[in-house]
């Protein structure tokens, strides 16, 4: 059953990514910061995965690390969206 | 047992989450699918690791990892939101 959630876990990975390659998909630079923030997320969700892989707590540490510097990545790049005129 | 249960709720979550980056027409629409369903699997995850090591440290971490997503998530969230509006149609901040 961990398998299975790994594999869906890198299967979600690799969908977002192939969004942020798509020029369907994107259409402005806000939709970039959304990718870049749901991709941190899911980094923290496969820190957790590889805990529980090794058996050891160690890389929760990695992913409070990881949801700090997701939440400061986020926050500054979305000063670089310019809002619509009128 | 129990945790790996969680752990596969968890990554269905974050399954949905890019299945609404793709399907979803409009950069808001975009950010309201992402952000709940990446919210709710960082909850699953969160009690996943509390259930499978039950000792201090561990059980620490993992609270820290959901209070700090649960409230940084949503501002994270208006931050980008708000910036996709003409200044005129904000609500009451600035």
């Amino acid at each position: 059953m961990l398998t299975a959630a790994t594999f869906i876990l890198g299967l979600s990975v690799l969908m977002t990514l192939a969004t942020f390659g798509t020029r369907k998909f994107i259409t402005s630079k806000a939709d970039k910061i959304i990718i870049i923030d749901v991709l941190t997320f899911q980094v923290l969700g496969l820190c957790i995965l590889l805990a529980f892989h090794h058996n050891d707590p160690l890389p929760l540490q990695f992913g409070l690390l990881v949801a700090m510097l997701g939440f400061l990545s986020t926050i500054v790049l979305s000063r670089f969206i310019e809002p619509p005129q009128s | 047992m129990i945790s790996d249960f969680l752990a596969l709720l968890g990554s269905l979550s974050f399954l949905i989450a890019a299945l609404g980056l793709i399907r979803m027409p409009d950069s808001i629409a975009r950010i309201h699918a992402s952000t709940k369903a990446s919210s709710l699997g960082v909850i699953f995850f969160c009690a996943a690791a509390a259930v499978k090591f039950p000792s201090p440290g561990p059980l620490f971490f993992s609270a820290l990892i959901l209070i700090l997503v649960l409230l940084t998530a949503p501002m994270a969230c208006q931050a980008i939101a708000s910036r996709l509006l003409p200044p005129n149609k904000r609500g009451s901040q600035r």
